[in-house]
């Protein structure tokens, strides 16, 4: 009887015992799932995580590299800007300079001009400009009236009248001697003018 | 006394090991589990932020995903952009001399020519 009741206590421990053993290794397998989700979930992530990384330095740099272009694009702007102001500038100096010749051959006419020394090396005694233009300078002088082209005249008057001479060279940024006119390039523009014309000094004479 | 004990201890035998073993399993998963969560919450939040910090950089247009070639090409409109720097540096430059000997030779003439 005792025998019995020892082995149906154990059989009943046993299960209770076994059922409690089995729902606690079920406990661990929903332990253990929840390990291995965690575990996704935190490898998920940290792709996540990397690749978000290298986006931001990526965009980080796009956008660096983006401002520094804007910031040297608004500074080429600003040298534009300037060298427009300079080429306005230019232009309006031009004029003025144009208006001052003028002005120039305007106030010499009717001028006397006691000696007048050709290229051609002939002189014109109390000479006056009666008329002038690009090619002939008429001259009312103590023997009559001459006609001479103006690349016989002296070099003082040429570079009074400036004929074909285009203040500021009218090529808009060219700084160049002949296309400025100065003085020390004025006779080798003449030079040039004058073979270019096949002309020499003592032919050149009309009104002789 | 008749027990019959050879049967129980070889269970027993049988199912201590088992027992043993998994003893405290359970509870060292849960923490193992709880402390990658923990991980995970952290490297969560830390996407969070990374995504805020890109958000705050602004939309790049065509940069916004920006690729190996976008990078090129930017370096090559900055390589640009300076080249042209220095070329406009040099025109302002020259324009300048040219305002100068013109105003310079201006003056010459009217000092010259003109009362």
């Amino acid at each position: 009887m005792d025998a019995k009741i020892f082995v149906y206590g154990f059989c009943l421990f046993a299960i209770i015992a076994g059922t409690g053993f089995w729902r606690y290794t079920m406990g661990i397998d929903e332990a253990e799932k929840e390990m291995l989700l965690a575990r996704s979930q935190i490898t998920t992530v940290e792709g996540s995580v990397k690749e978000t990384k290298g986006w931001l330095t990526a965009r980080k740099e796009a956008s660096a590299l983006i401002a520094a272009a804007n910031v040297i694009e608004a500074d080429n702007q600003i040298i534009k800007d300037a060298i427009k102001q300079l080429q306005d500038k230019r232009t309006d100096l031009s004029k003025v300079f144009a208006s001052a010749i003028s002005r120039a051959r305007n106030e010499i006419q009717g001028v006397l001009l006691p000696e007048v020394t050709l290229t051609t090396g002939v002189r014109l005694r109390n000479a006056k400009i009666q008329s002038l233009d690009e090619n002939i300078t008429v001259f009312q002088h103590s023997e009559g009236v001459t006609k001479v082209p103006t690349a016989n005249l002296p070099a003082d008057l040429q570079d009074r009248l400036r004929y074909g001479f285009t203040p500021g060279g009218g090529g808009g940024s060219s700084t160049g001697p002949a296309s400025t006119g100065s003085s020390s390039s004025l006779s080798t523009s003449f030079s040039d003018r004058l073979a270019s014309a096949g002309m020499n000094a003592p032919s050149a004479d009309t009104g002789f | 006394m008749n027990l019959p004990s050879k049967p129980f201890a070889l269970c027993a035998l049988l199912l201590l090991p088992g027992v043993l073993s998994s003893c405290g399993k359970k509870a060292q998963l849960e923490a193992e589990a709880a402390q990658m969560q923990e991980a995970a919450n952290e490297q969560n939040a830390l996407l969070k932020s990374l995504q805020a910090e890109s958000a705050a950089i602004g939309h790049l247009g065509q940069y916004n995903y920006p690729q190996q070639s976008h990078m090129d090409q930017l370096r090559t409109r900055i390589k640009q952009l300076r080249e042209e720097t220095v070329s406009l540096t040099a025109e302002k430059e020259h324009a300048i001399k040219d305002v100068e000997l013109l105003q310079h030779e201006l003056d010459d003439y009217r000092a010259r020519h003109l009362q």
